[in-house]
Parts: C-alpha cells; structure tokens; sequence
C-alpha cells in the first residue's frame, strides 16, 4: 500500500516535472515573504526585512536540490536536464561533435563488421545435435594438433568396420563418400555433387529432416527400396520449394529413386555443399576391403569423452590392426574435431584481421579521449563554478557520464550502417572457397555490435570523467583562481595526452608497418615464377560420371576411364589452335595430392615407417597422374632421361617422372633413372627427371613429386590444361561444345586461364594485402589526424609560455627547440614502441598468412626490413612534427604582450 | 530563556508530524509552531525544513494541498494523514522507551552496576 503510494507520488511527480518546479519555487517564496512580513511587523524596514529572510533562509537552490531528492525525482529530472545539455553541447560545438561521432563509428563498425565474419565463421556452433562431440577420422600418421594443418588420408572400408568394432569412445561411426550422381528428368542430365552415405549417417549428424524424414535403418539393406534425401539448395532450385516434393521420383546414374526428404537449410556446412544423399549399404567383402580408398568417416565421441581420448584409444586399436593385416600397411587414425576441420586454417586469418581492427577500435577510442581531454581543459572553469555553486561529485559526473553517453550512441546508431556496409563488403571480397566455410550465414551480429559499443562506452567513460577527476582535486577556488593565468596545461593533463599521442604512434605504426609487410610480400609473390608457363593455357575440369564409365576404385584397371582420356585428348588435339593438350589428377597450384612416405628398392624403409610411427615429411612425395604432353603442355623442361610415351600404357611396365627435388631428396649423388620407388604402395621405376616447378603453392619450395602415367593409372576424373597456339580464352567455347558432342552427359566445369589459376592461388595472401592495407590507411588517418590535433592543441596552449619567455628576452630559436623537443620526444618514443611492437605483430601474422614457416621467414627478413621500419617511422614523424611546427611558429610569431593576453 | 539548542539528527520528522497533527500548516506555519511549543529553545535550519516536509510527503506520512493563507496568499497546507498518525503514535513511543532506557543509563551510579 505504501509502496504504492510512494510509486504513484513518484511516478505524478516525474511526469508534472515542470509543475512540481513551480510549485516548488511558489511555496519557497511564500515562506520568504511570510518570514519577510514577520519582520516588518516587528518594525524592520521592508528592503531590509527581505535581505534578512533571504539570508535566513539560505541557499535557496541547495534547498531545492535537496528537496528533489527527496521526493526520488531528481535523478530523472537531471538525466533529461542532461541530456537536453548534453545535446545543446553537440549542436554548439557540432565541429567536435563532426569529428568524434564519425571516428568513433568508424572504429565501431569496422569491428562490428570484421568480429561478425569471425562469429560466424569460427565461433557460432554448427548446425548439428550437439556439434562439440563431433569428429571427423582420418587413416594417417601425423598427431594432429587443434589449428594444425596435416596431411591426412580418407579412409578404407575394412578400417571402417574395424573402427567400430574395436573402439569405446564413439556412440556412432559412420561414412561418406563423395559420389557425383547423374541426375536426369525429361531434358537433360545434370551431374550433381552427392555423398553415398553409411548407416548412421544422419543419427551420428543429428539433424533432423526440414521436410519427410532422413535415411533409416531399414533403407540400407540390400533389397531396400532405392531412396535419397535431397538438400535445401536443390529443393529451392530444382523443385522450386514443392512442399509435394515428398514421394516423387528422380533418376540419378539412370535409377529411379524415391525423395524422402528434404534437409534444413545451412545442413552441411560443407564449402563444396553436396546435393543430395543416398544410403550405401556395405556387404561383407565390401566390409572387409583394405584396399579401396575415398572413405570421409565422421564419428560422435560419447558423452564426456574428449577427442584427445578418443585419439588415445584409436592410436592403441591401430596398432592392433597394423599387427593383424600386416600387408595393408594400415597407418593408424587421426581423431580430428568437426569444427576444426570444417574452419581449417582460415581461423588464422580471420583474427589477424580481428586484432587489425581491434587496434582501429583502440585508436578511434584514443582519438576520442583526447578530444574529450582537450575539451575538459575549457571545460574544469565550468566544473569549477558548478562545484563552487553546490553541485555534488555524484551530480558532475552524471553529467559527464550522459555526455558521453550521448556520442556513444549517436556513433552506435552511425555504426550500425557503417558495419552491414562492411560486412557486406567483406562477403563481397572474401572468397567462396573451401578455407571459409559458413561464410553464408554471415549477418552484421548485433551482439558482436552491443559489445563493441559497451567496450566503447567505458572507454569513453573512463575518458569523459577526467575532467571531474581535474575539477574535485583541485579545489574549486584553485581552479578558479587558476583560469586566465595558466602558463601552460596542467601537468597532469599533459602527461596524460603525452601517453595517448606515444600510443597512437604505436597502435598505427604497428598496422602501418604490417600493411606494408603483407602488400610488399604479395607484391614480391606475384612476381615468383611458377617454372611453367601459364600464359596461353586454359584449363578446366571433368568429372566423370559412374553411370556412364563405372565406379572409380584406386589402383585397379580401368579401361573405360583410360580409353575416355586418350579419345578426348585425341579430340581436343583436332581443334584448330590447339598446340598440346594435357591431363593430369589435380591441377598446378590449385589441387595438391597427399603426400605419402616414399620406399627405394634396395634401401631399407625410413626407420620412423618400420616403427609404424609418424613420417616426417621430407622423407614423403606427393603424386599426380598425367598424361604424356602434360609437360609439353606445362612448357616443363626435361633434365635427363624421357617424358611419359604412349607405349607406358596398361600393358607395359610401370614406370614414373619425378622432379629435381625428388632427386634431390632421395638421390643426391646418384642416377635415379631406373632405380624404383614406391609411393602410395604402387612400385614404379623411374625413367626421367623434370625441371622443379610450383605445384603447390607460390610460397612453398617445390616438395618432392613422382608422376605417373595415366595411361597406367587412371584418375578418377581430370583437369584439362589445352595449350593454345595464341590467346587460349577464343577457344573455350569450341572445346565445350567438342566434349559436348562427343557425350553431352559429360561435365565441363570451372573453365578458366591458368593464369587466373595463378592468381587465385594467391587470394589469401592477396585479401589479407587488401584488407590489412585497408586498415592501415583507415588508422594512419585516424591516428594522424588525432596527433596532429592533440600536438598542435598542446602546443598552441604555450603560447602564454612562449610570450613570457620571449619577454624575458629568450631567443626565438631556443623556444621553438623547447616545444619541437618535446614533440621530438613523443615522436621518438611512439616510434620505438611501434617499431618494436610491429616486430613481434610480424612475426606472428606473416606465420598467420603464410602457412609455411621456410617461405614466412623469408617474407620476415625481406618484408620487415629496416628500410620498412625506418619510412613508416618517418611518415608518422613528420605528420607530428608538422602538426606541432605551425603552431609554435605562430606562438613566436604573436607579439609577446599579444601572447600574455591570450586566453 | 537559556541558549538555542541543535536539533538532535532525525527528530525533525517527528516534529513536524507533531507540528501538523495540530491542525494543517504551511510550511513558515510548521516552522513557528515548533518554535512555538518548544518555546524557542530549538533552532531549526529553515532550508532544512523542506526537504523534510518533501520527504514525509512522499513517504505518505503527511499529505499537502494550496489554500490561502492569513494574509490572503496562496500557500500549500500539511496535514497529518492516517498512515501519518500511526507512524506518529509509533514514533513517539519509541522515542518515549528510548528516552526513558538513555536516562536510566545516565542515572547509574557505581553502586548499580
């Protein structure tokens, strides 16, 4: 009841504010005229008598104020009264107002922007039951390490199976692998990506069906019915969302099948999204095979146990295996998380751009308090006055405090354009490739933007409330006193835009210094030659479909596949223009192989292969089949012994190429032609030595590398690299259409120049270039024009100083070495902080952006040389030199008794 | 009519609930009848006095509306409400009971205790 009461009094009395006032000020009065007429009548004169009621009374105001207070009001009353002041403040000085609400948002949306990429991409939780307890297997030998990038190898039915029988630590193990599915209607044929999946598939994933139901136990059984579940992206785009998509019937590879489901969308996170699923059934030969690879197995840990855990037990099963098939070579397995996997290295990017622009943020906010300092020097009379008046510490710094929270949110509500500006931006500039996945469910993410403009907040906080901090430790007379006689800022205050001008200095020198390392590297990576030639040569994919040429198994023959290849080079060769054509597994730069240890007949095996423990990589080679004009084709020299001949077909022995770098590695000081080496278990003798070129990456020294004959080793689908006579982009078109009229089921895709293969090689050094270098110049300007501010403010606040030194007859000269020095001093200090911070920032974004340690070292000892250091240094110098000489050339310039009289 | 005496901290409330359960008053009215009936002896701060009837106010204790006053101004009256007497009648018996237990204590002598 009371309470109610209380909050109605409270609640009439907040919203009558101005009544109250009034009637607050009628009742005060009346009780000094009472007083007053009180006195009369004892005979005081009338003037007199008021003077005395007044004086009596005291301060009226204080009185007032406490009165507010004690009715509750007062803390609304002062919050609108500050904020109406706040908002006066703006529009006065709306040039303050013009500079701190746009660097402010600046800071805040390019953070927004760049964390909401980041969320989405690496923190938000995938789109599974339970996501943490998901892991992908892998056959291979490396440990794997959170963040690492290993090589590691798909796995083989019989490790499937024994896997499951022999492990604890998983609820479910199961399987997929990557199918490419002819899909026909009436029409026309279409090859879509698909994956035949093992049972559990979608029990192990978690996810229910957004339409119809997933697969089932009983739809992998031999005689099952043929069904599949189709993904969102094909529902939209091929169904156009029939919500009666249910029970209708598709032909893949020429079989009805029947769709019973539809997926949700964003099922799959997968860069290369896969289409449609269809369950495997496994008979027990299948079940039992240890030589058929192309597995991706996927696993859910039981709760509670972790996937180091499960590694645990996996390495010890491995072992058991390895002892009871001796002859598989069985390699063991590798537990590694789903997202880890799914996020791969890009993480690494993604925070070097997150610490970029959180060094953009830091810079903004410094730029912000010292406008905010600078301000609170013409504003300490003001506080002053206030304090002398009676106002409370608590009074001033709410005011301070609604203040600033007025620029925090103007330079919000600007930030939430400036941040889905850029995040659109950035989805613009990233590419779509399969180091960021989920880059589709990217939004600007408004808890990324709340904390961001917390974060802001406080600083600008912490920063607004200098000035009371100034205001209560002097007393309020001092600062009075002081007003109009200062010789110079206070000490305090000095030190304090001392320390922010050192670290703007720093914070930009750092970005500075990293923009040029990363431009000047990619700069310096376009340049490298690739040691073949790219010009004139169009390259595109064909993935060949099973329906027509039968399912692919690694290392057995393959006549369809073989006698495919050697007709289409055959046909390609007819087109006019066409100089060579060559065909290999994976393309230069674009796909690499995995690696895999490397056995020379008549050596003993590396010692670490025998003991069944990890192979370090320089004893490994990777390899690629290709055709016998690939080198032609490449423009590859040969260094001794011959290129690949149409006799080393299927019949004849099996023979190999490898590069200098193989020689290198495993024959330095012999003839390797005719020795034989395995790899990947197929033994191969050698018979010619090419010249090393990049087929990894432009920033990797050329690995070791064996090529076979295609003809021997069919893959199961190829690139196509067509060297023209002249410009190679004329003859797309004809190609296409030659493929299309031989089988117009046969898929031509991602047709484009080797030279764009080069470059695309190159995206992330490129976008990490760009996006770096972008916040460089955004935080040079930032910080640039806050050091010119700050300096030249400083220094035009001496000009009291500089009159009274030059009429105590110091020389011009020497005043102007007293205020550049300390500029000087600044400069020099930021500078060496900056230099030495951007040293060890270097080293740890150029092991970011480039994955190989050789080629980052050397990037760190071109890229942050001395002469990077010393120029970025310089410009930064010579803003703050600049932003303090005019200003001191003027205070010399005004006539002492001018200067004395300032202010 | 010795010297002006301080007030004690927190017995101006009670004063001024016992100033206006004599009938309504303004505000300068609350001020004399304390003077009044303390004949003098209490000095009361009269800045103070209106954050005090402002607080009783808006605890409910007293309630306030305009009249005119004797000389024909307007003025805002007080009045003792019923959550006013109650707290009143309460107040006084503490103080009463408090008095009475500090007296008791400033009457020992070495003997009692």
């Amino acid at each position: 009841m009371n309470l109610w009461r209380r909050t109605r009094n409270w609640l009439r009395d907040v919203l009558r504010l101005s009544r109250v006032e009034n009637e607050m000020d009628a009742e005060l009065n009346a009780h000094i005229e009472a007083f007053a007429a009180d006195l009369m009548r004892s005979g005081v004169a009338p003037q007199e008598a008021r003077r005395r009621a007044r004086i009596e009374f005291g301060s009226i105001e204080q009185t007032k104020e406490e009165c507010r207070n004690a009715r509750g009001i007062n803390t609304v009353e002062t919050i609108l009264q500050d904020l109406r002041y706040a908002l006066r403040l703006q529009r006065r000085s709306w040039g303050f107002t013009a500079v701190v609400v746009p660097t402010l948002a600046l800071g805040i949306g390019a953070t927004t922007a760049i964390f909401s990429v980041v969320k989405a991409v690496i923190f938000n939780p995938l789109p599974f039951r339970q996501p943490e307890n998901l892991v992908h297997l892998w056959e291979g030998h490396e440990h794997y390490h959170r963040g690492d990038q290993a090589y590691f190898s798909s796995a083989r039915p019989g490790t499937l199976y024994d896997w499951r029988e022999q492990t604890q630590s998983f609820e479910h193990i199961t399987a997929y692998r990557w199918r490419p599915r002819l899909l026909s209607d009436n029409k026309q044929s279409e090859l879509v990506s698909a994956q035949d999946v093992y049972d559990q598939f979608f029990e192990t994933l978690g996810t229910p069906a957004l339409l119809g139901r997933t697969l089932q136990a009983a739809d992998y059984a031999p005689s099952a019915p043929h069904v599949v579940v189709i993904s969102n992206q094909m529902w939209k785009h091929r169904f156009g969302g029939d919500l009666a998509v249910i029970g209708r019937r598709i032909a893949l590879d020429r079989e009805s099948y029947e769709i019973v489901g539809v997926m949700p969308p964003g099922f799959y996170p997968a860069p290369e999204y896969p289409n449609l699923w269809t369950p495997h059934w496994a008979d027990q030969g299948e079940k039992e095979n240890r030589n058929i690879w192309g597995l991706f197995p996927l696993a859910r840990l039981k709760p509670g146990v972790t996937w180091q855990q499960a590694q645990t037990e996996l390495d010890v099963v491995s072992a058991r295996m390895s002892r009871d098939h001796p002859i598989s070579e069985s390699v063991g397995g590798v537990v590694v998380p789903m997202d880890a996997q799914l996020i791969g290295s890009s993480w690494k990017l993604l925070l070097l751009l997150a610490g970029g622009v959180t060094l953009l943020l830091l810079i903004s906010c410094v730029n912000v308090a010292n406008l905010l300092l600078a301000k609170s020097v013409d504003r300490e009379k003001e506080f002053a006055i206030r304090t002398a008046l009676g106002a409370g510490r608590r009074r001033l710094a709410l005011q301070l405090f609604t203040e600033s929270l007025v620029f925090a949110v103007a330079a919000g509500v600007v930030a939430i354009g400036v941040a889905s500006a850029g995040t659109r931006g950035l989805l613009k500039v990233l590419p779509n490739v399969d180091l960021l996945p989920r880059l589709d469910s990217v939004r600007v993410d408004f808890a990324a933007l709340a904390f961001v403009c917390a974060l802001t907040l406080v600083a600008s906080l912490i920063f607004g409330l200098i000035p009371l901090l100034r205001t209560s430790k002097n007393r309020p007379h001092d600062a009075l006193k002081s007003d109009g006689r200062s010789s110079s800022a206070g000490t305090g205050k000095r030190r304090l835009g001392q320390i922010f001008v050192v670290s703007e200095f720093a914070f930009s020198l750092v970005l500075l210094i990293l923009g040029v390392l990363l431009v000047q590297s990619f700069i310096k990576l376009q340049r490298v030659a690739p040691g073949f030639d790219a010009n004139n040569l169009l390259v595109f994919h064909i993935p060949v479909p099973e329906a027509n040429y039968g399912k692919y198994a690694y290392g057995e023959r393959d006549a369809r596949r073989e006698q495919l290849y050697e007709h289409l080079e055959r046909l390609l060769l007819q087109v006019p223009g066409v100089e060579s054509v060559g065909f290999a597994a994976g393309l230069p730069l674009k796909q690499g192989l995995s690696p895999s240890p490397v056995l020379i007949t008549g050596r003993e095996p590396p010692p670490e292969l025998a003991k069944g423990k990890d192979v370090p990589l320089h004893v490994q080679a990777s390899t690629r089949m290709v055709n016998p004009r690939y080198f032609h084709a490449l423009r590859v020299k040969l260094i001794s012994g011959r290129f690949f001949e149409e006799r080393d077909n299927a019949d004849a022995p099996q023979v190999a190429i490898v590069n200098q770098a193989f020689v290198r590695r495993f024959f330095p000081n012999e003839d390797p032609i005719g020795k034989e080496v395995t790899a990947w278990f197929a033994k191969t003798s050698i018979v010619g030595v090419v010249a090393d070129f990049k087929a990894n990456a432009l920033d990797q020294k050329t690995l070791p590398e064996i090529f076979w004959s295609i003809r021997q080793w069919p893959s199961p689908n190829a690139w196509i690299m067509v060297r023209a006579k002249s410009d190679s982009s004329i003859l797309a078109g004809t190609l296409r259409q030659k493929i299309q009229d031989f089988d117009s089921e046969l898929p031509v895709q991602e047709v484009q120049s080797m030279n764009d293969v080069v470059a695309g090689s190159l995206w992330l050094q490129r976008l990490s270039a760009t996006l770096i270098g972008l916040v460089a110049v955004l935080a040079l300007l930032l910080a640039g024009a806050g050091i010119y501010s700050v300096m030249s403010y400083s220094v035009s606040r001496r000009t009291r100083e500089v009159g009274i030194r030059i009429a105590f007859g110091a020389n011009r000269r020497d005043v102007l070495r007293l205020i550049m020095g300390e500029t000087f001093r600044l400069a020099i200090l930021g500078c060496v902080l900056g230099c030495a911070a951007a040293l060890v920032v270097g080293h740890l974004a150029t092991h970011a952006v480039y994955l190989s340690p050789e080629q980052a070292s050397n990037v760190l000892q071109e890229g942050l040389s001395p002469a990077a250091f010393v120029i970025c240094s310089l410009f930064l110098f010579g803003i703050a030199i600049s932003a303090s000489f005019a200003p001191a050339r003027r205070a010399l310039l005004v006539d002492p008794v001018v200067a004395l009289q300032d202010e | 009519m010795g010297k002006q005496l301080d007030l004690l901290q927190g017995t101006l409330d009670m004063l001024i609930l016992k100033a206006v359960s004599l009938g309504p008053l303004h505000g300068y009215g609350v001020l004399l009848r304390i003077q009044q009936i303390s004949r003098e002896r209490l000095e009361i701060q009269q800045g103070s006095l209106y954050p005090a009837l402002y607080r009783l106010e808006h605890q409910g204790w007293i309630a306030s509306e305009w009249g005119e006053s004797e000389n024909k101004r307007k003025a805002k009256y007080y009045r003792l409400t019923a959550a006013g007497k109650r707290r009143f009648q309460s107040e006084t018996e503490k103080w009463n009971r408090m008095a009475d237990v500090i007296a008791g204590i400033l009457r020992a002598t070495p003997e009692k205790v």
